[in-house]
């Protein structure tokens, strides 16, 4: 077979530039970490990092979603624990109130007592979370609860749901409107004051009345614990999705980096070796030796 | 029986043969590093016998050898293997520039990336459910309505850049018309050249090379088919058209296409058929142009035109802060023209609340996030496709699609350069110079010469014993 000059020399030139190809594309992988710079190196894995990605950064969506739910309900919580230990004092005074020794005088004494927690449990009824009125349905821009003269209470929020994604899928209602949680509260109390002033033989069944209420809000603050409770679990489901997505990404997006140091030296060995070759190519011809 | 004046002219006939072989090499040797060049060789060939007539026979017993002559100058040139190349070339050129065009279009739309359209689609739809959760929030209205405008810009870009590049392309389309205009009129007149070459009975070697250094560009730009009349003329024919038949050239012409003024297409001046360039990159560019960007482009389209509607269709029925409703968020209907809309400039009048089933034409509440919600939540609905598939899927399927052609167009490139290489390389065994080779010859040829010489001498040497033979002229 016969080999000409310009065989030899064109081989080189086209072995060098494969050579030179390869090295480009590993110091770029190491320089960025990623084996894959462009959709064309693997389309099939850039596709699923892609989608990887979105799961990720839907994620941490999500996150924050429950993030800012389980606060609305911790804020509810505190709200109704402040007015179940108002609840506390009152059955204390409820109990003293029931005592047939006692004059009016000191029913008056309870009474005013009694008007002031009721006055307090308004109050917390209209508590803010971050600016909103949590406990008034979708009316949060606006106080829930008014105490009128007649120690009547008027809701003005109204019974809206306020529904939070809090995992692909899934909504949670992360409020209560107020008059489900505390309307049989003041009821009770006003009527209790009520009887103190003018009609101690209702104190009774005021007591009842009084008790009934504060069964009614132990159970929605169990309701609350309960919500808060599913919420860490799905924290946590999202954080164990999260870790494992992001192993799978690394997988699929990154380079072993000591594998592809190793590749790098080799090649730039086998470059300069072929450096040499082609060095060594203008070989002497014949018409050297001729006389 | 001849005179020695035969054996005189016998020896002169050689050293003029192996001068002229001589030349022949310097020619290669010249020649040894210009692209295209055939070697050639000097074909050496006994002169015919010179029969002397006798007085008793028409022929003198013994046919006297005359010497030598160089017929022919013969080039070294095995045309199958040039076809094969040719063949070769323009599935070469095809796949270099549908891979530089795709990798241009991987290049506008890096992916995966932070900056790219997946991430920012995520981050839309994030804003939207954040917002779902505090309604009220300026902050989180001023987030949303920012990636929105980003979304709509990034989409923006890209159909913007694609399109740009698509308009580019025409440049080069023009520059491949007129290379192939300015190669087949050269054919035709080298043809022409051939031809009268051929007529008189002589090889045009270096005219050969040429039109064969011709052809090698001309198949990389197209495909083509070859064919050697009678006579040596060349028939180059291109989808079924004629490029060069003997000295008539065709001529090609890019103008403004009939469905897009702004795109070029590629005519025959004569406009007897369409254009099929089969191949090559004159095809290449094409079919980059009008399958794979224009996919892309079309895609970007959809996926605008979905954002809009969909997005729009769910805004309308929702209340802003300040209770107006019916608004729309994005403007435009394609990936050219999406924008946010003028209505949702005011941030409370962003829509997050859903309509009081019981108080029609009413918000529920400042804090009701229901709408933003169901904004948030046709990230997941599958919208195109027939309704299989969502938003973001199309679009990775777009990007997926792009890199596999992107890889397949680069390794089609790989295979086809390793085989004209090789091919190359086959046409180099026949008719590349080795400086070697040449060498050897240069000293057979030189040593023939000086053996003609040498015999030139010893003859002069006889005539002389002949000539002061006897007395005559003492």
């Amino acid at each position: 077979m016969r080999i000409t000059t310009n065989m030899m020399v064109s081989q080189a030139v086209r072995d060098m530039n494969v050579s030179r190809r390869r090295l480009q594309e590993l110091q770029a992988q190491i320089a960025s970490g990623k084996r894959i710079l462009k959709p064309g190196d693997d389309p099939f894995a850039a596709e699923q990092a892609l989608g990887m990605r979105s799961v990720l950064r839907a994620n941490e969506s999500y996150q924050r979603s429950i993030d800012l739910a389980t606060s609305w309900l911790n804020a509810t919580e505190h709200a109704m624990a402040t007015v179940t230990d108002v609840m506390s004092r009152v059955s204390v005074l409820a109990l003293a109130a029931s005592n047939d020794t006692i004059g009016q005088e000191e029913r008056d004494a309870i009474a005013i007592e009694v008007d002031e927690l009721l006055a307090h449990a308004v109050q917390t009824g209209n508590t803010q979370h971050q600016g909103r009125y949590i406990l008034a349905g979708f009316q949060t821009d606006a106080e829930p609860f008014s105490l009128e003269a007649d120690m009547t209470v008027t809701y003005h929020g109204d019974q809206g749901a306020i529904m939070r994604e809090v995992c692909p899928g899934e909504t949670m209602q992360v409020n209560f409107p107020g008059d489900q949680v505390f309307a049989g509260v003041y009821a009770a109390l006003r009527n209790f004051s009520d009887a103190l002033r003018n009609d101690p033989d209702a104190i009774e069944a005021c007591r009842t009345e009084l008790e009934d209420a504060a069964d009614h809000l132990a159970m929605l603050t169990a309701t609350v614990g309960t919500r808060v409770r599913n919420l860490c679990e799905r924290q946590e489901r999202l954080k164990d999705v999260d870790t494992s997505v992001r192993e799978q990404l690394s997988k699929v997006e990154d380079i072993d980096l000591a594998e592809a140091i190793m590749h790098l030296a080799n090649q730039e060995n086998s470059y300069l070796a072929l450096l040499q070759v082609a060095g060594g190519l203008p070989q002497p011809t014949l018409f050297e030796y001729l006389r | 029986m001849a005179s020695p004046f035969l054996g005189l002219n016998i020896a002169f006939r050689s050293l003029m043969a192996h001068q002229q072989a001589m030349e022949v090499v310097s020619h290669n040797v010249a020649n040894v590093n210009t692209p295209g060049f055939s070697r050639q060789e000097p074909v050496f060939c006994a002169e015919g016998p010179y029969t002397v007539p006798e007085a008793t026979r028409s022929t003198q017993a013994g046919q006297v050898g005359m010497g030598v002559q160089v017929t022919q100058i013969r080039r070294l040139n095995q045309n199958f293997v040039s076809r094969s190349i040719w063949m070769e070339n323009q599935a070469l050129g095809h796949w270099e520039v549908m891979r530089e065009s795709l990798q241009h279009i991987e290049a506008i739309m890096p992916e995966p990336s932070d900056g790219g359209l997946s991430n920012t689609l995520d981050a839309f739809w994030g804003a939207w459910r954040d917002l779902s959760a505090d309604p009220e929030s300026m902050a989180l209205r001023a987030a949303v309505s920012e990636q929105g405008a980003r979304l709509a810009d990034v989409i923006r870009t890209y159909s913007e850049q694609i399109a740009a590049y698509r308009q580019e392309l025409n440049t080069q389309i023009q520059t491949y018309v007129q290379d192939i205009n300015d190669i087949v009129k050269e054919i035709a007149q080298l043809n022409d050249q051939i031809v009268a070459v051929r007529a008189v009975g002589d090889q045009p070697n270096d005219l050969l090379d040429q039109r064969d250094q011709l052809v090698d560009r001309l198949s990389e730009l197209c495909h083509i088919t070859y064919t050697e009349e009678e006579g040596g003329t060349a028939t180059i024919l291109m989808g079924g058209h004629f490029l060069v038949m003997r000295g008539e050239a065709a001529v090609l012409e890019a103008v403004p296409s009939v469905g897009d003024p702004t795109l070029l297409d590629v005519e025959w001046v004569d406009r007897s058929v369409a254009v099929a360039p089969g191949g090559g990159r004159l095809g290449g560019i094409l079919e980059a142009r009008d399958e794979a960007i224009s996919g892309v482009l079309t895609s970007l389209d959809e996926i605008a035109a979905a954002l809009v509607s969909e997005v729009n269709a769910v805004h309308r029925m929702g209340y802003g802060l300040d209770g107006s409703t019916g608004l729309d968020f994005f403007e435009g209907t394609s990936a050219a023209t999406i924008c946010l809309s003028d209505d949702v400039a005011d941030l409370t009048r962003l829509a997050t609340a859903a309509e009081d089933p019981a108080d029609p034409g009413h918000a529920t509440g400042p804090g009701d996030g229901a709408i933003a919600l169901a904004i948030a939540q046709v990230a997941d609905r599958t919208v195109l496709a027939g309704g299989s598939i969502t938003i973001s899927d199309h679009y990775r399927m777009m990007i997926g699609r792009i890199g596999l052609q992107a890889a397949h167009a680069e390794a089609s490139q790989d295979a086809s350069e390793a085989m004209v290489a090789h091919l190359r390389d086959r046409r180099d065994q026949v008719s590349g110079v080795s400086l070697d080779e040449e060498a050897s010859n240069m000293i057979r040829y030189q040593r023939a010469y000086q053996a003609a010489a040498k015999m030139i001498t010893v003859v002069d040497q006889m005539i002389e014993t002949l000539l002061n033979m006897g007395l005559v002229g003492r």
